[in-house]
Formats: C-alpha cells, sequence, structure tokens
C-alpha cells in the first residue's frame, strides 16, 4: 500500500486532473466490456501495463506483481466458466463437462478482466486517492464523507506503522512462538489497537481545534493541476488502437 | 519591564476521574521575546498547561489572559487566541492529517478566514522557513520523523502566531534536527513573538532558553533566567541536573554541549 502511493504521489501523470484518468480509465473499462474481442482486450492490457510504468514511474516487477495478484482471484473465478460441474440425471452422481469452446471463453473473459484490471491499476498507480476523492466531491459526493475518508485513509498508515512496531514488540518477546502465545498476542494487539486508535482519534481532534478547526467541513485549498500536452495525444492514441482492432 | 502576551494565572484543572488534580494553582506570564523552557518531572502539569494557552482546556479555577483581558471560550474569541497561540503537539503524527503537506500547512489559515491565495502564500512562506519546501507535494505518511515535525511546526507557523507553545519537540531529534527546530523557534522570537517550550532536555534548557520555568505538582515553582537554575544547587537539584554528576560525564560537558 505504502508502494503504490508512493508511485500515485511521485509519476509524471501526478499533476494530470484526477477526474481525467478516472474518466480515462473508465473509458478503457467501458470499450473493453463493449467490444468484447480478445485483440482489444489484450492491446488494452498492454497499454495500461505500459504506460503504468513508462509513464506513472512504476517497476515493471511491482506492476507484474500486481497482476498477479488480481490474476490469482480472476483465474479461479473463470475456472467456473471453463468447467461445468453438475448432477447427471436421476441416478445421482456429478459430472464434469467441458465443452469444445469453454476454455476459448474462459480465456477471453481472463482476458478482458486483466485488461480491466490493468486499467484501475494505472488509475492508483498515478493519482493519489484522496485527490481521487476530493475530485469526486466536486461532483457532488457529501462532504462529510469525503473528510471522513480523508482523515481515515491517514489512520490507516498511522495503524499501519503501530500495527508494525507492537507486533515487532510481541515478536522480540517470543509473542509469536507457539499458538497459544499467537492468539494471546494477536488478541492483545487488536485490543490494543482499538484503545490507541481511539486516543489517537482524541488528540488528533485537538491538534486540528488547535489550528482553528470548529467543526463541519474541512478547509482545504482547491488543488491546481495542469496536463502535459503529451495527455491527451496518448489518451487519443490508446483509443484509436483500441477501436481500430475491433474492426480487424 | 512589557506587559505579558499571554498570562496563566493560577490555573486549577482536574482530568475527568482523575484522583489529583493535572493544575494546582498554576501561574506564568509569557512576554515578547522571550524563549521559555518549561521544565518538571513527567505529570508534572507542563502539557496541560500548554492546552490551556491555546483554549483547548478551559479551567476549573483561575485565568488565562491575552494581552491582559481574560480569554473567552465562546467561538470568535477562541478563533483570535488561536490565531495569536499556536500550540505543536509532542507526537506530529496526531496533527498531521490531510493529503499533502501543503493542505496540511494551508489549514489553519484557511480556518482563521485566510483567502486560499493568501493561505496558500502563507503555507509556502511557512515551509520555506522550516526548509521544507521539496515536500509540499508529499503526504505526510511519506516523510521521516524529523521531517514530520518540522510539518507540523510549519503548520502552526503558517498561521503567524505570537506565542509558539511547543510540547516537548525537540524530544527524541538527532542533534542536527533538534538544532534546526531550535533555529527555527529563534527567529520566531527574534521577530518579537516568544516560545515556550517543555522540555526535558537539560542543555536545550541551559544553551537556548531565556528563562526556565519549573513546574512540580501542577504549580510552576519558579521562574529564573538559566544561570540561576545550573549554578544553585537547590534548583540544580530539583530540575535533576544534579544526578548528572554521578554518571561518568563531568557536568561542564554534559551541560555545555551546543545544541
Amino acid at each position: 500500500m505504502h508502494r503504490l502511493d508512493a508511485y500515485a504521489h511521485a509519476g509524471r501523470l501526478r499533476h494530470v486532473h484526477p477526474l481525467s484518468k478516472l474518466a480515462f480509465a473508465l473509458a478503457i473499462i467501458l470499450l473493453c466490456l463493449i467490444l468484447d474481442r480478445p485483440q482489444v482486450s489484450a492491446a488494452a492490457l498492454l497499454w495500461m501495463a505500459g504506460l503504468s510504468i513508462l509513464w506513472g514511474g512504476a517497476t515493471p516487477g511491482f506492476v507484474l506483481r500486481l497482476l498477479t495478484a488480481e490474476g490469482l482471484f480472476l483465474t479461479l473465478s473463470v475456472v467456473a466458466v471453463a468447467v461445468q460441474i453438475g448432477p447427471i440425471g436421476q441416478e445421482g452422481g456429478w459430472s464434469t463437462t467441458i465443452t469444445i469452446a469453454s476454455p476459448a471463453q474462459a480465456g477471453a473473459l481472463l482476458l478482458r478482466s486483466f485488461a480491466c484490471a490493468a486499467a484501475m491499476n494505472f488509475l492508483a498507480l498515478t493519482t493519489p486517492i484522496l485527490e481521487l476523492v476530493a475530485a469526486v466531491q466536486r461532483l457532488g459526493a457529501p462532504t462529510a464523507l469525503v473528510d471522513a475518508t480523508l482523515v481515515m485513509y491517514r489512520y490507516i498508515f498511522l495503524l499501519l506503522e503501530t500495527l508494525m512496531r507492537m507486533q515487532r514488540a510481541q515478536e522480540s518477546r517470543n509473542g509469536y512462538a507457539g499458538l497459544t502465545a499467537t492468539l494471546r498476542s494477536a488478541a492483545s494487539l487488536g485490543g490494543q489497537l482499538f484503545a490507541l486508535s481511539w486516543r489517537s482519534g482524541r488528540r488528533m481532534e485537538m491538534a486540528l481545534q488547535a489550528r482553528g478547526y470548529e467543526g463541519g467541513a474541512l478547509s482545504m485549498l482547491t488543488p491546481t493541476y495542469t496536463a502535459p500536452w503529451s495527455w491527451p495525444v496518448i489518451a487519443s492514441l490508446v483509443f484509436a488502437t483500441l477501436l481500430g482492432l475491433a474492426r480487424l | 519591564m512589557t506587559a505579558p502576551l499571554l498570562a496563566f494565572d493560577a490555573l486549577h484543572y482536574r482530568y475527568p476521574g482523575a484522583d489529583t488534580p493535572a493544575l494546582c494553582g498554576a501561574s506564568l506570564e509569557v512576554r515578547a521575546g522571550e524563549k521559555i523552557a518549561l521544565m518538571g518531572r513527567n505529570g508534572s502539569g507542563k502539557s496541560t498547561l500548554l492546552l490551556h494557552g491555546n483554549g483547548l482546556l478551559r479551567p476549573q479555577q483561575g485565568v488565562v489572559r491575552w494581552r491582559g483581558a481574560a480569554i473567552g471560550y465562546h467561538r470568535e474569541a477562541l478563533r483570535t487566541l488561536r490565531s495569536q497561540v499556536g500550540l505543536i503537539f509532542q507526537n506530529p503524527d496526531e496533527q498531521l492529517f490531510a493529503a499533502t503537506v501543503l493542505q496540511d500547512l494551508a489549514f489553519g489559515p484557511l480556518n482563521s478566514g485566510a483567502s486560499e491565495q493568501e493561505a496558500r502564500k502563507r503555507a509556502e512562506w511557512a515551509a520555506a522557513r522550516c526548509q521544507i519546501e521539496h515536500l509540499l507535494s508529499q503526504p505526510p505518511h511519506a516523510l521521516s520523523g524529523g521531517q514530520k515535525l518540522c510539518a507540523a511546526l510549519a503548520g502552526v507557523l503558517a498561521m503567524r502566531p505570537l506565542v509558539l507553545l511547543a510540547d516537548e519537540v525537540t524530544s527524541g531529534l538527532d542533534p542536527w534536527m533538534r538544532r534546526n527546530v531550535l533555529s527555527i523557534l529563534d527567529d520566531h522570537a527574534a521577530e518579537g513573538g516568544s516560545v515556550v517550550l517543555s522540555t526535558h532536555e537539560l542543555d536545550v534548557a541551559r544553551c537556548w532558553a531565556s528563562k526556565i520555568a519549573l513546574m512540580e505538582e501542577g504549580r510552576v515553582v519558579h521562574v529564573a533566567p538559566p544561570q540561576e537554575f545550573f549554578t544553585s544547587s537547590t534548583w540544580r537539584a530539583r530540575i535533576g541536573a544534579d544526578l548528572w554528576e554521578l554518571s561518568d560525564a563531568t557536568p561542564t560537558q554534559t551541560a555545555s554541549s551546543k545544541t
């Protein structure tokens, strides 16, 4: 999560408007779904992974790892398309059926899912999530929801750091040496994290008040974005490739 | 002697459910240009006193005064007070909340009524003062401990307060970062502001502060220049400076090391 966030903040597409990147990623997903051609999905997958690496600044290894993790879930899901399992007539028992077309269908579905996942990865690797949330606010999302997301996102990192520190401290005292110790340590870790997050939340509230917060929406600057000229060019090129392949 | 900017007058405060009071008649005056090291054992009431200075806690007895007038605790009065008296928390992680350092730095000025343009300008000025301009687009969780502290300090400086209350902000810093933070506080005092820094660090109290205020059991028991504390055997003992005579390091080595 730390790496994903780091890439999103450091990439060359950081200053492109988040809604523009969101619209781009959604358009790619829609094209993959509507055009429904394996060559389109394959091209979208290559484009998205390539742009994440070459333009977003992510390492090929990291992009591959993300796709592999997603691929595990996707592959398990499409197995049901390739292989049909059902009861045999009235005699009882079960049969496993694979038709000539089903592996090809499953492959096409898997490829399409991978392309969609790569489009979402591109968005996550080039756009800090909070900027996306703030942009969505301007589309009419409730302010309270956006503020809560903002603070919660910050808290996820704080809690992760605390969790790692506490877990290390437990480990150093053989906290995970056996099953009983593991269960005991994990339980106390959960309890402590809950208490700690409550105390931290209270202190953060005081810190906000100390800087003049009086309740209601959090005061934030309106972000400014400057898209490089190459952004619309590349985006158009991607769409042209996908539409062109769909005609083949 | 100039009139105090901020004055704590015989404050009493007991946290809900606590057996003993955190403050028990604490009084302290803070004047323009002063750099006060607030010392005392853990639990002596230092943090509680600082929280009163920013209006986060309301005394159960006693008065906090800003430029001679008792502060009010309604919204308008607190807004004015918090624009003048900034509070930096010990743990910067509890202060930094925004998506980027720039957003966090602009938060205080925006709350004080500054326009977006003015808030951005102040945030950039504060970042330059704390030497973190290169971090403005970074999220707080990507910063190191020292950088987080500088960001927290800049977040308060961006509000342009006259008095800075800093709660143990130099503890746990390496000597270079500590020197950097102290020099930012020095600049603030040199420009007519004042700083109250709660600390356990004897060398900071001796070399940086213009005054030391010692707290014991919820009271400020003595306020004097550092020389008085470090030359009198009684006060040396009460701030814990005599403990160093038992160690291998000589007192001069320990106390005079430059921050």
